[in-house]
């Protein structure tokens, strides 16, 4: 082994420099000096340069061949080149379109998630236990000491949507235009208890708040004359008229939710339909529309055209 | 006919001058991939790999040192089949006589220095240098052979393997050390000072 006593990393680097001419003059010196205090470093010297001798003595190999491209090999070299670039650019937006799908899923999942009633109400009808359904039932009753405000519904005297818009909050006096308000006091509210006990629990659900309801606006609405003599068409066309906006029918799994705005035009479907209907909606993804086979597939595209794009990238 | 003239038509699609360019440089990088290889079929098919892939990024090419470039594509083609050959390891077939006998040392026999004496300790000395060569990192390995056994400056190697000259300059150095102490296993194959002097510093 070669001793290495008094020879720094900076000595080395040195007389590894002198052998190719590349010291700056500055080192030059440098170097010289240390090769006077140094006679190891001058063993050492001696051996590198030989080292370097002998591996510049190295014979030289022939090629075995030219390496030139025939214009055949040219053409499957350039043709590569083509291929590559289009798998990747297929296999980046296929991956693309898979986070936009995933990230839209996400989206309506928390904005879902965020809505207040809704997940009050369905957590109330479904999954909680009856201790804790009587508890908010209590806590409900006790907020709704005074008529609470379910629907707060307006329209401008010009027409829908027209100054005030629809749902505007202003009132029928100030307005001139009508506002629907359906108040329940808490004498009106239905236990969970009793909507549990219900043999039809949906049906009385949508029975109580479509008559119900109705019965209150015509309370509300007949009994001022100076507001029918002001709006007779808007107050006919709320009670007769089919298109008045009303709520037409009330979802047990999102009751609290306004589903329906406008009345169903089509005709109703059979049983049979509106269940392979359901069906089918399970194997959408989400709330985007998009069928769960879509996604995956989008997500297989991505990865093969990934792995074609890496196997064209590294191949011979 | 000049080389930037010769890159400039290449860049545009002249297979032939791209091919005249290959003809200047495969020598080197032929003789690049074998020491860094230690294996002639396995450098013939990494300069190949490195003049396809030289063909196709030819567009990509943004000026400066053709050769460095080439010379660049050939050392990450060597990278890439040493990867290979660590996957795969392949066990070399020995040459056989018509009789099926198996011939040793072929490379001994060939004719190609003055003396048989000669040439046993030349060839001796060179699978010793290669020896110790292989058992280099591949980042110490190709800034040694490029500068060392083809060659290059300093800046050229620089720009080869992408780093600051500093940094070929650090890396020779420890490269010739590591060279230097490898070969004092093979002590019979050194001059006589040097073997004088080992012994000395074994003491």
């Amino acid at each position: 082994m070669f001793s290495q006593q008094n020879v720094t990393a900076r000595d080395l680097e040195l007389l590894s420099s002198s052998l190719d001419h590349a010291l700056t003059p500055d080192e030059q010196i440098e170097f010289q000096k240390r090769l006077a205090e140094s006679s190891h470093l001058n063993t050492l010297l001696a051996e590198q340069r030989w080292l370097k001798s002998a591996l510049v003595d190295l014979p030289m190999r022939k090629v075995p061949h030219n390496f030139s491209l025939t214009r055949a090999e040219a053409q499957k070299a350039k043709r590569g080149k083509i291929l590559q670039p289009v798998f990747g650019w297929a296999s980046a937006i296929s991956a693309l379109l898979v986070a936009v799908i995933f990230g839209n899923q996400l989206i309506f999942q928390n904005v879902s998630l965020s809505t207040p009633m809704n997940t009050q109400m369905t957590y109330t009808m479904n999954d909680a236990p009856m201790d804790v359904m009587e508890n908010e039932e209590a806590s409900i009753k006790a907020i709704a000491a005074e008529p609470v405000s379910l629907l707060n519904w307006g329209y401008g005297a010009d027409g829908l949507g027209g100054g005030y818009g629809k749902g505007g909050g202003e009132g029928v006096f100030d307005s001139g235009g009508v506002n629907i308000n359906i108040f329940v006091s808490s004498d009106d509210f239905h236990t969970a208890e009793a909507i549990a006990e219900s043999a039809d629990s949906e049906e009385m659900l949508d029975e109580f708040l479509i008559d119900e309801s109705m019965e209150i606006l015509q309370a509300e609405l007949l009994p001022e004359p100076e507001l029918a003599s002001e709006a007779p068409v808007t107050a006919v066309f709320i009670t007769q008229d089919p298109e008045v906006p009303r709520i037409f029918g009330i979802d047990p799994e999102n009751a609290g939710t306004v589903l329906k705005m406008s009345p169903d035009s089509s005709p109703a479907l059979p049983e049979e339909q509106v269940q392979d209907q359901a069906r089918s909606g399970e194997e959408t993804s989400g709330k985007t529309g998009i069928p769960t086979y879509v996604t995956f597939g989008l997500l297989a595209a991505t990865l093969v055209f990934g792995a074609l794009w890496w196997y064209l990238k590294t191949r011979r | 006919m000049e080389e930037n003239l010769l890159i400039e038509k290449a860049v545009q699609g002249d297979l032939d001058a791209f091919n005249q360019l290959v003809l200047t440089y495969q020598d080197m990088a032929f003789n690049l991939a074998y020491r860094i290889l230690a294996d002639e079929a396995g450098a013939a098919d990494a300069t190949q790999d490195a003049v396809i892939s030289m063909y196709r990024k030819l567009d990509s090419y943004r000026g400066g040192s053709f050769k460095a470039w080439f010379l660049r594509i050939v050392t990450n083609a060597c990278y890439d089949e040493l990867r290979k050959q660590k996957r795969r390891p392949t066990i070399p077939l020995e040459p056989v006589t018509d009789d099926d006998e198996l011939i040793e040392s072929p490379a001994w026999i060939a004719d190609r220095s003055p003396t048989l004496e000669e040439n046993l300790i030349n060839i001796q000395l060179e699978e010793a240098i290669q020896h110790c060569l292989n058992n280099l990192d591949n980042k110490f390995k190709a800034v040694i052979v490029m500068v060392d056994i083809s060659g290059q400056d300093y800046e050229t190697v620089a720009e080869v393997i992408q780093s600051p000259v500093g940094t070929v300059k650090s890396r020779l150095s420890r490269a010739r050390l590591k060279m230097q102490e490898c070969l004092q296993g093979f002590r019979e194959l050194l001059p006589d000072k040097f073997r004088l002097n080992s012994e000395d510093d074994d003491v």
